[in-house]
C-alpha cells in the first residue's frame, strides 16, 4: 500500500516542474535511457529524476536517523540534528562562503563551486561527528552525549553568526540560499555517492532494531537484556551521522522531517517495535518528502519554493492535527 | 552448603569516581542456595540497592568476588549473564506504550536472532510467564494503563520470561497497598517453589518478609548478618536495627511497635 504510494507521489514528483512535459514522454524518458534526443526527456533523465530519488533518499533517511536518537535519547523531542550535525555542516559552508574573502581570485571561485559547498559541509559534519564519538566513549550517562550536542550546536551557531556579522550582503545571502536546502543538482555521480553512504546507514540501522527495541526499557534493562550498550550507542551514533550528515551536505539542513514522521508513523501504526517502524518511517519519510517537493515546484507555474519552509508548513500542522485527534502522544 | 547458585567472598561495594573509592558496605560473606527466596532488608542508605547493582553488574565491584554458578561474574559476557540473572528495577521504564506482551517478550531477547523475531517456543514461554503472574487478560494492554500493582507483576512475568535461575528484584513492594505488598512476596514465594528460582529482593517490608522468605540478609552499617527468619530474630539484630527511641521489635509476634 505505502509502497505503492510512494511510486505515484514519484510519478507525479517528476511531472511536475517549470517546463511542462507530457505524460507519455516522461514514461518514454523513465524507461528509454538510450533515448536522449529531446531537451524534455534530458530536463527528466538529468533533472527531475535524480531529484525524486534525492527527495526519497532524504526523507527516509531524516526519518530513520529522528527514530534513531528519540529512542537512544528516550526524548521524543530528538532529531537527527540533536547531535549538533548539521551545526557542524553549517559551519563549515559558513567558514567557506563567508571566509572567501580571505582566498581571493580563482581560487574562491572554485571553493565555491557546488562540490566546495558539499565538501565543507561533509567536513563539518565529520568533525562534529568525531567531537560527539569521542565523548561518548569517555561519557556514561547517554543524557550527557545529548547536552553535549546541544552545546557544540550552540556553539557553532555562535560562530556562524559572528561571522555572518562581518561579511557582505552578498556572501549572507549566499549563505542563507544553502540553508533553505535544495535536492536537485545532484548529478548521477553525486546521487551514486549519497546513495552508497544511505545505504551504509541503513544497514547499521537495521542491525541495531534488536538494541533499539530493548532500549524501550530503558539502558539497565536493556542492559540486563545482554545488550553491550556502548556498542550499540556507537553503532546508532555512526548510523544516523551517516545519513543525517550525508543528506546535510547534499542537500542542505533539511528541518522538521526528521522529527516529525517518526511521531507521525508511531500515531498511524499504533507501535514501539522498530521491525514495525523502521521501514514503515522510511516509507513515510519518502511520501513527505516527494509530496512537499511537488507542492514546492508550485505545480503550474514557474516559482519554487525553498523545500526547508515547505516541509515544515506541510508537516506542523499534520503532526498537531494527529496529536490533538488521538489527545496523547505515542512514545 | 548444597548446591549455591550465587557465592559472595569479600565484597566491597560503593562508588567510584575519578579515583575516590565511596565504600558503602565491607566484608559480605555469604553464599545463597538455589530455590531459596532471600529477602534484604536494612535501613536507609546502608546499601541493599548499591548490593543488587553490584550482583547483576550495574555497578563495577570495588573489591572481592562474585559466582554466580561457579563462575566468576566479571568474566560472563553480557548475553551469558542475562541467561543466569534476570532483574527488575524501581525505575520507569523508558517507553509507557509498550503492551504487556511486548514487555514480557523483551524478556526473550538474549535467546532470540538478530532481530529479535520471537518463535513458537518464545511466545509459548511468555504465555506461560503471564499465567504464573496472573496477568494473561492484561496481555494486550499497554503500559501507561496499568496500576501499579499490574505493572510491577508485569515486570516478574519479564523476568520470568527471561528464564534465569537467579531472579533479582530491588524494592518490589513501593508503590503498593497493604494486600498487593503481601500479594507480591507471596508470588515470588510460589515462583521459587513452582520453578525452582532463587529470588533476591530488597524490602523495607520486614514483617512480610520475616512470614514469607527463606533467609534474611540484614545489613546494617558495621556488619551484615544473613540466615533464617527465626535465627535472626534469636540474635536480637531486628532489636538494633533501628534506633530505639520510637519503635521496639517484639520477639513474640516478630513485629514492630510504636512505644506509647
Amino acid at each position: 500500500m505505502l509502497s505503492l504510494l510512494v511510486l505515484v507521489l514519484f510519478v507525479v514528483n517528476i511531472s511536475l516542474g517549470s517546463v511542462h512535459i507530457a505524460f507519455d514522454t516522461i514514461l518514454s524518458s523513465l524507461f528509454d535511457f538510450n533515448d536522449e534526443g529531446s531537451t524534455q526527456t534530458y530536463i527528466i533523465q538529468h533533472y527531475r529524476l535524480p531529484k525524486a530519488i534525492t527527495a526519497i533518499l532524504v526523507g527516509a533517511g531524516l526519518g530513520i536517523s529522528g527514530m534513531l536518537m528519540q529512542t537512544l535519547f528516550r526524548n521524543p523531542l530528538a532529531g537527527p540534528f540533536v547531535l549538533g550535525l548539521s551545526s557542524g555542516a553549517s559551519l563549515g559552508v559558513a567558514l567557506l562562503i563567508m571566509g572567501s574573502g580571505l582566498f581571493g581570485g580563482i581560487l574562491a571561485t572554485t571553493l565555491l563551486s557546488y562540490w566546495g559547498i558539499t565538501a565543507a559541509a561533509a567536513i563539518g559534519c565529520f568533525a562534529v561527528l568525531l567531537l560527539v564519538v569521542s565523548v561518548a566513549n569517555k561519557v556514561r550517562d547517554t543524557m550527557a552525549i545529548l547536552i553535549i550536542g546541544l552545546m557544540f550546536g550552540s556553539l557553532t551557531a555562535a560562530f556562524v553568526s559572528v561571522m555572518a556579522y562581518f561579511s557582505s550582503a552578498e556572501q549572507l545571502q549566499k549563505y542563507v540560499f544553502w540553508s533553505y536546502g535544495s535536492l536537485g543538482d545532484l548529478s548521477w555521480n553525486e546521487l551514486a555517492l549519497f546513495t552508497v553512504v544511505f545505504l551504509i546507514g541503513l544497514l547499521l540501522s537495521i542491525l541495531s532494531i534488536k538494541s533499539l527495541n530493548s532500549l524501550l526499557l530503558g539502558e539497565n534493562y536493556a542492559q540486563s537484556l545482554g545488550l553491550k550498550i556502548k556498542r550499540s550507542r556507537f553503532i546508532i551514533i555512526i548510523a544516523t551521522s551517516l545519513l543525517a550528515g550525508s543528506i546535510t551536505a547534499f542537500a542542505g539542513p533539511i528541518a522538521f522531517v526528521g522529527l516529525a514522521v517518526p511521531h507521525l508513523t508511531r500515531q498511524i501504526f499504533n507501535t514501539t517495535d522498530h521491525k514495525i517502524l523502521l521501514p514503515a518511517i522510511a516509507l513515510y519519510g519518502a511520501i513527505l518528502m516527494l509530496l512537499c517537493d511537488s507542492i514546492a515546484q508550485i505545480p503550474f507555474s514557474q516559482y519554487t519554493l525553498p523545500i526547508n519552509a515547505v516541509t515544515s508548513l506541510v508537516g506542523a500542522p499534520v503532526v498537531i492535527w494527529l496529536l490533538v485527534k488521538k489527545r496523547k502522544m505515542m512514545f | 552448603m548444597k548446591n549455591p547458585i550465587l557465592q559472595i567472598q569479600d565484597l566491597s561495594i560503593g562508588y567510584k569516581e575519578s579515583g575516590n573509592e565511596t565504600v558503602i558496605s565491607r566484608e559480605i560473606n555469604v553464599d545463597f542456595e538455589k530455590g531459596k527466596l532471600i529477602a534484604i532488608v536494612g535501613a536507609n542508605g546502608v546499601g541493599k540497592s548499591t548490593l543488587l547493582r553490584t550482583l547483576s553488574n550495574l555497578q563495577p565491584v570495588l573489591s572481592g568476588s562474585i559466582k554466580i554458578d561457579d563462575q566468576p561474574l566479571d568474566l560472563l559476557k553480557p548475553v551469558e549473564l542475562a541467561a543466569k540473572l534476570s532483574l527488575v528495577l524501581t525505575e520507569q521504564i523508558a517507553s509507557k506504550n509498550l503492551t504487556v506482551s511486548e514487555i514480557v517478550g523483551l524478556g526473550r531477547q538474549p535467546y532470540t536472532n538478530w532481530l529479535g523475531k520471537l518463535s513458537p517456543k518464545d511466545k509459548e514461554l511468555i504465555e506461560q510467564s503471564l499465567a504464573a503472574t496472573h496477568t494473561l487478560e492484561l496481555a494486550d494492554r499497554k503500559c501507561h494503563q496499568l496500576s501499579d500493582g499490574q505493572f510491577q507483576k508485569v515486570m516478574i512475568a519479564r523476568a520470568l520470561a527471561q528464564e534465569t535461575p537467579l531472579i533479582i528484584l530491588d524494592e518490589p513492594t513501593t508503590h503498593l497497598d497493604m494486600y498487593h505488598k503481601a500479594y507480591i512476596l507471596n508470588l515470588l514465594k510460589n515462583l521459587c517453589v513452582e520453578f525452582d528460582k532463587t529470588i533476591i529482593f530488597s524490602t523495607h517490608e520486614i514483617e512480610l518478609a520475616l512470614q514469607l522468605s527463606d533467609n534474611l540478609l540484614v545489613m546494617q552499617s558495621d556488619k551484615v548478618q544473613f540466615g533464617t527468619p527465626n535465627s535472626l530474630i534469636e540474635t536480637g539484630v531486628f532489636e538494633s536495627l533501628f534506633p530505639n527511641d520510637l519503635i521496639v521489635f517484639d520477639k513474640k509476634t516478630a513485629s514492630f511497635k510504636v512505644k506509647k
